[in-house]
């Protein structure tokens, strides 16, 4: 019974698209139509019923175009374009007609037209004709208006129709902001507005118009084609006015000639097709805006609760005094749009696709001056029966009527009460929080004041451990800055669970629940892994060297650890290598799977490195698209966290670029891999949200891919100086901050008086040179044997050691060059390699007689070298000659093997810790001792001569 | 009352200079007479007026032109309410609020309600004056409106002056149903409804300058408060702890004060169920308001400080009530014109006229208030200019300004009824005198 009620009301309600254009070409301009009111019903009141009290809202009258800038963007474009000479013959002619009336347009957009007061004052006289008996004798009417010009008009103007039938009536007007919230609810300037309806709806920078309406209107709209048939170069004629602006100012300037007291007619711009796709667009716009779209959370339509609430309230309160015959309101097309929605009448409520909105939405229904009228009738018994009218036309709502177009009193607030109050509970919850959750620990007892964050703003949980947060859902990924003494639980023993994917659109509310562990953090110690590249090579064998001796190494140090406090790692970036993913069929989660079968022993906090993006990526968005497959295994690219007393700020600093069709290939590869190093505007928000949440005395740790600051030159990685500078800055009002980072394999501590307020470790790569320097498999490129630092965090002291996987704790080599001399001179795969490339230094020349070569790869700032040759100290210089047991175990051992041009390269690397000294003598007895600052003794070393060297030296 | 007795002696007297610093008496004076006159243009409208001259024999009117100010209203934004509202709570809160502190919340608080959010709006007494306003010109031109005339109101765009238009027309409308009355509230008609906005073509950056007084009469004006006015005094009168005041978020403590004496001298306008004026002292009533009368000259009166183009720019207007007159009379198209706007507009139209009263420059602050009395425009403040006719065709004009008569120096004419002829051409002279001010201070 009902359902076909609603089904005739839509029938009737709702056209085909194609009637439209039939009936009344002018409906596609939606809320520019203008309606007769002419097809009006009225059913006579039910036996012993009288009408006594009506409660009204009316839009505005015809006006003109809604805002002045449409006017004068269609005079510029058109009176340019003829200056130009970039105007068709039909240009001319829509110039010609357009400048004619332009002084009559001029300075009037929003203003209402004479038909517009006319509509209302018949509307006035038509209301108290119809309804005699509620406005006899001195009958109070209250009338309300938004405070816009043409709207206080038009109550005016409606006003005046009664008063003409009625001179004794005692009206009061009122046009006054402390009334906005129930006359336009969706302004932004009455006392409940609504801050994120604007913001996340309203705005061009709203998410749906990103996501949904600018492609829908790029599909649509040929606006080419439309511009172009009165500007041979539509692109020139736009200037810097965006072509959907212009479009639509001529769309809206044709539509609304039916208002204007002034004789012209641009209907001849469009053809159907092009109405149609205008119309579509325009009128999809309100769904969202004004409607139950799903986009705006419910928020669009709740505002009309306002108005509802005020309709309620008013009559109930006037009906029991009788002491106000009419409560008049005047305002606008949205509000009434959302109160249809709000009220479900029809299918003004019905969610759907947006290409669907056509058949359920049509928003010609609100023309101007459309209205609903409440007309409220009573019996000698007092019985109250409320008949809806719309446009005059009996209105059919959701409620069993009581007899034909009539419903009781009490049913209407029995239905519309409690979705009132609904609504109005949903906009005093403020914003609708798309992501809550809890953060507890195992026991379930709240956590209280622990960050979340989406990777952009960060907010707090409250006493019980809740949080929520809006969150555009840009990053994909919500998760806790770990507070200190919690640690969270791993499914597998590695992968920290701080963090969850977010599954849902960001119009849909989800949950994610956290459940930290407490633990004793005062101390703990760190382990720094960076640059682990596996790649299943079956020519490096990199596995097996991992299995063999990697692990073994990495699980013995962890032991030895474990008994003194807690052990996590952090995992600096490429943990794979992606040239390698398609060729060896071993991708970032095959990597991190031979970590979990190996049995890894501490949960890895990760950040990406380059090698971690995806080749295949390219186009717009390319940084965060090409991170989909690191996110997928490892989680958020960036974030914090808190262990122990230090802060750790872990960042993404590559940018990926991917160049299209350049670079090496390998399958799977189609860019050049290329990345600019930096922090995203994303990052920087974070960043600055976390360390505004930081105390002055926060100690705090950055972990980076690629260094951040180094000794010369620039004194940065980045490539924007200014943005270290930034950096810089952010960090000033803490203690300096240590930065650790991986990339460039090699170990270096370093500072750079430009950036005063970070310190700086570059890591060793636990890969040496990606498992490739074969009889000593783990030497990085400056020729340290790879391994890993320590660090040992306890409340008095900290301490950093470093540890090579195969030698222990060594600091330096030091380099008889009569040796290196003899090899040099000596091994066939080097003199070739030499000999063919001519890149690296011949250290077989004789030049290097008596030279000690001292590589320091535990070198800090302030720290001095001294070299003596038995007992005598010698001069010292630093050098950035080549580390010469790197040299022989690289390049030249992969000399046609097959399969290795992947990863060899020729190139001479200099070294960023050599110290070098001449001896006197062959033989004489070296000392190597390195001084502090302080001047105290640090480290000494011996070598014995004539030294040695091989491929597999220490 | 006293004081409209007085200008009309004034009026009715020769102009000399001497006639002319006589024409108010000493300020002093003029409020232990009336301690109304504080009020300055929150003055309720008089509607006591005396019965006008009647016209000569034969002469019977038939056109109407007007300007007429929006009625009673709210102090002019609502963060001035807020302010206080801010202050006072948070006092109360901390109880740092005195005994006249105390009764002073109190008072504030019973009245809060109706003024929150509402800052500029029309009040009830605002809507009553103006559509009395309109049935009292019905009344008093019977002879225009029976012949079913021609009747176009103009509005600015401001809503409490819309609202006005729309109540003194249906004051009309409650005497006759069937008049037809065309009601504009349009940006097109600003230039010279609101002569001092952009769209006057003679209006120039540093005439938005000049009335924001940033760098010519401001400083004067906080003179006029700070010399003779103690903030402090004043506000611990109602506060244990005068930093509460700082909770107002205003520029200074003084303007804190001078916001108390604008809210109390409007109160009027809103209701009478409240007194908020005898919180302050006469004293510090009778400074605030000469700072106030002061502001007023400087923006709309006839001060020397702008070379006279703020009251030049009118020019717009009265060209406008003349041209429209000259069109209206030569085809009877229209026979009432009638016209919503301000009150600075209105004393602008006053001084350009050069209408007594309204005509006399004075350079020093301290002395302006022998000069002008702001309390000269109140609310629903009107210029009306009747126009009269007889079976020969000849045309009288007598104009009024707040229903009182004007009486202009022309010569050979005692008024208040002047020949259309030499009344023109008296406005045109002032027309030419405001061009040429405008022209050679460009």
């Amino acid at each position: 019974m009902m359902m076909k009620r609603v089904l005739v009301f839509c029938l009737s309600l709702i056209l085909s698209v194609q009637a439209f254009s039939q009936a009344d070409p002018y409906k596609y301009g939606g809320i520019y139509y203008v309606n007769d009111f002419t097809d009006r019903d009225y059913t006579p009141a039910p036996k012993g019923y009288k009408p006594f009290y009506i409660s009204s809202y009316a839009r505005h009258g015809a006006r003109y175009i809604l805002s002045e800038s449409q006017y004068t963007r269609i005079h510029e474009a058109l009176t340019r374009a003829r200056k130009e000479g970039n105007l068709t013959s039909f240009g001319e002619d829509v110039c010609a007609r357009y400048e004619k009336i332009y002084p009559q347009l001029k300075d009037r957009a929003g203003e209402l037209t004479p038909l517009g007061k006319k509509q209302h004052k018949e509307l006035g006289a038509r209301m108290i004709e119809t309804y005699p008996e509620v406005f006899k004798g001195a009958a109070k009417v209250h009338a309300f208006s938004t405070d816009v010009p043409r709207t206080i008009q038009s109550m005016a103007a409606f006003l005046e129709g009664l008063r003409e039938a009625n001179t004794k009536l005692e009206i009061k007007s009122d046009a006054s902001l402390a009334d906005k919230h129930f006359l336009n609810p969706q302004s932004r300037d009455h006392r409940y507005a609504n801050e994120w309806y604007w913001t996340e709806v309203r705005e061009d920078r709203a998410q749906w118009r990103q996501e949904v309406f600018n492609p829908m209107r790029e599909e649509h709209i040929d606006w080419q084609s439309i511009l172009g048939r009165m500007f041979k170069d539509p692109g020139k004629a736009l200037g810097k006015v965006d072509p959907f602006k212009l479009t639509y100012d001529f769309f809206f300037l044709a539509m609304n000639m039916t208002s204007l007291p002034i004789e012209a007619d641009f209907m001849d711009l469009f053809n159907e097709e092009d109405l149609l796709a205008l119309w579509e667009c325009d009128n999809f716009e309100y769904y969202v805006e004004k409607g139950p779209a799903v986009y705006s959370q419910g928020v669009s339509r709740a505002l009309a609760g306002y108005m509802l609430d005020d309709i309620l309230t008013r009559a109930e309160k006037d009906i029991a005094s009788g002491k106000v015959q009419a409560d008049l309101r005047f305002g606008h097309d949205g509000c009434l749009m959302s109160l249809l929605t709000l009220m479900n009448i029809g299918t003004w409520n019905e969610v759907v696709e947006p290409e669907r909105v056509k058949d359920v939405w049509q928003v010609a229904d609100i023309p101007m001056a459309a209205n609903l009228q409440l007309i409220f009738y009573r019996n000698k018994s007092g019985d109250i029966l409320v008949k809806p009218l719309w446009n005059e036309k009996n209105l059919v709502l959701p409620i069993e009527p009581a007899e034909g177009p009539y419903y009781r009193w009490t049913d209407f607030l029995a239905y519309y009460r409690p979705i009132t109050e609904e609504a109005k509970a949903l906009l005093a919850a403020g914003i609708p929080y798309n992501i809550i959750g809890r953060v507890t620990d195992a026991d379930g007892r709240p956590l209280e004041g622990v960050g979340v964050s989406d990777g952009l703003q960060i907010t707090r949980t409250d006493a019980d451990g809740r949080y929520r947060l809006y969150s555009r859902k840009k990053r994909g990924t919500v998760f806790v800055i770990l507070p200190s003494g919690y640690e969270p639980g791993s499914a597998d023993g590695i992968k920290p669970d701080f963090h969850a994917r977010l599954e849902k659109p960001y119009y849909e509310r989800e949950e994610h629940n956290f459940i930290l562990h407490p633990v004793d953090q005062e101390k703990y110690s760190m382990v720094f892994l960076t640059d682990v590249h596996l790649s299943n090579d079956p020519i490096r064998g990199d596995l097996q060297i991992f299995h063999d001796l990697t692990m073994p190494f990495l699980k013995a140090k962890i032991d030895s650890l474990r008994h003194e406090a807690p052990v996590y790692t952090v995992n600096l970036g490429d943990f794979t290598h992606e040239l390698f993913w398609g060729k060896c069929n071993y991708g970032l989660a095959d990597g991190y799977r031979t970590f979990v079968q190996e049995g890894y022993p501490t949960m890895m906090f990760s950040i990406p490195g380059n090698h971690d993006n995806d080749p295949a990526v390219m186009g717009p968005d390319t940084d965060f698209r090409a991170e989909h497959i690191y996110r997928e295994v490892m989680g958020p690219t960036y974030y914090s966290m808190n262990i122990g007393k230090q802060h750790w700020i872990m960042m993404d600093n590559i940018i990926y670029v991917n160049t299209p069709g350049e670079g090496k290939k390998a399958p799977g590869v189609r860019g050049a891999r290329n990345y600019e190093r930096g922090f995203t505007e994303d990052e920087w928000t974070f960043l600055r949200n976390d360390l505004a949440l930081l105390p002055d005395d926060a100690e705090i740790i950055l972990c980076t891919h690629c260094p951040v600051i180094k000794d010369d030159g620039t004194g940065t990685y980045h490539n924007n100086p200014e943005e270290t500078a930034k950096l810089d800055e952010a960090f000033a009002r803490f203690g300096k901050v240590r930065v650790f980072s991986g990339h460039v394999h090699d170990i270096f501590f370093c500072e750079n008086e430009k950036f005063p307020h970070m310190t700086q470790l570059m890591l060793p790569a636990l890969s040496g040179n990606m498992w490739s320097t074969r009889s000593n498999p783990v030497i990085c490129m400056d020729g340290e044997p790879a391994g890993i630092f320590v660090g040992r965090f306890a409340p008095e002291s900290s301490s950093l050691e470093f540890r090579s996987q195969m030698y222990g704790d060594v600091a330096m080599r030091i380099y008889d060059m009569n040796a290196v001399r003899a090899f040099y001179q000596n091994d066939p795969q080097m003199r070739k390699e030499i000999e063919k490339y001519g890149t690296h230094i011949d250290y077989a020349a004789k030049e290097y007689t008596n030279w000690i070569y001292v590589n320091y790869w535990q070198f800090r700032p302030g720290e001095t070298v001294e070299i003596l040759e038995n007992g005598r100290p010698l001069a010292v210089e630093r050098t950035a000659d080549e580390d010469p047991l790197f040299s022989v175990s690289f390049a030249p051992v992969w000399a046609g093997v097959e399969g290795a041009k992947i990863f060899t390269s020729h190139k001479s690397r200099s070294s960023n810790h050599m110290f070098r000294a001449r001896a006197k003598t062959a033989k004489g007895k070296i000392l190597v001792r390195v001084r502090n600052a302080s001047g105290e003794v640090v480290r000494e070393e011996m070598l014995t001569r004539p030294g040695t060297f091989s491929r597999d030296m220490q | 009352m006293k004081r409209f007795l007085l200008i009309c002696l004034a009026l009715s007297g020769a102009f000399s200079a001497v006639a002319q610093e006589l024409y108010y008496p000493p300020a002093r004076e003029a409020y232990q007479a009336d301690p109304t006159i504080i009020r300055g243009n929150y003055t309720l409208y008089d509607f006591d007026t005396p019965a006008p001259t009647p016209a000569p024999k034969g002469f019977k009117p038939f056109y109407i032109s007007t300007y007429n100010r929006h009625g009673a209203r709210t102090y002019g934004s609502s963060s001035g309410y807020d302010s206080w509202y801010r202050v006072l709570t948070a006092a109360a809160e901390d109880d740092q609020l005195t005994p006249v502190g105390k009764e002073l919340y109190d008072t504030f608080m019973t009245f809060y309600p109706d003024v929150q959010l509402r800052g500029g709006d029309l009040t009830e007494t605002g809507h009553r004056q103006l559509r009395r306003l309109g049935m009292r010109m019905y009344k008093a031109y019977p002879e225009v409106f029976k012949n079913h005339p021609v009747i176009d109101a103009r509005s600015t765009t401001v809503p409490r002056v819309i609202l006005s238009m729309a109540e003194f027309c249906d004051g009309l409308k409650t005497c006759d149903p069937t008049l037809d009355i065309t009601q504009t509230a349009s940006t097109t008609d600003r230039y010279y409804l609101n002569p001092h906005s952009s769209t006057n073509p003679h209006f120039r950056p540093e005439d938005k300058e000049f009335d924001s007084g940033r760098h010519t009469w401001r400083e004067q004006y906080l003179a006029l408060m700070n010399d003779h006015i103690d903030a402090e005094a004043m506000l611990g009168r109602f506060l244990k702890d005068v930093s509460y005041a700082d909770k107002g978020g205003r520029s200074t403590r003084m303007d804190l004060c001078r916001l108390l004496y604008n809210l109390a001298v409007d109160v009027p306008c809103v209701t009478d169920k409240i007194d908020l004026e005898h919180f302050l002292t006469p004293d510090e009533l009778f400074y605030f308001w000469r700072a106030e009368n002061f502001r007023f000259y400087s923006v709309a009166g006839r001060t020397p400080a702008h070379k006279g183009r703020n009251w030049a720019l009118e020019e717009t207007l009265l060209k406008n009530i003349i041209q429209t007159a000259d069109a209206d009379l030569a085809d009877g198209s229209v026979q009432v014109r009638l016209r919503f706007g301000h009150d600075f507009y209105l004393i602008g139209l006053a001084t350009i006229l050069d209408i007594p009263g309204w005509n006399i420059e004075e350079s020093d602050p301290e002395k302006v208030d022998a000069v002008f009395r702001h309390y000269c425009s109140p609310t629903a403040m009107n210029m009306q200019f009747v126009f009269y006719r007889n079976d020969l065709g000849e045309i009288l004009v007598r104009a009024s300004l707040n229903d009182r008569e004007v009486r202009f120096p022309i010569a050979g004419f005692e008024g208040p009824y002047y020949p259309w002829t030499s009344f023109r051409a008296y406005c045109q002279a002032r027309l030419s005198v405001a061009k040429e001010i405008l022209s050679s201070t460009k």
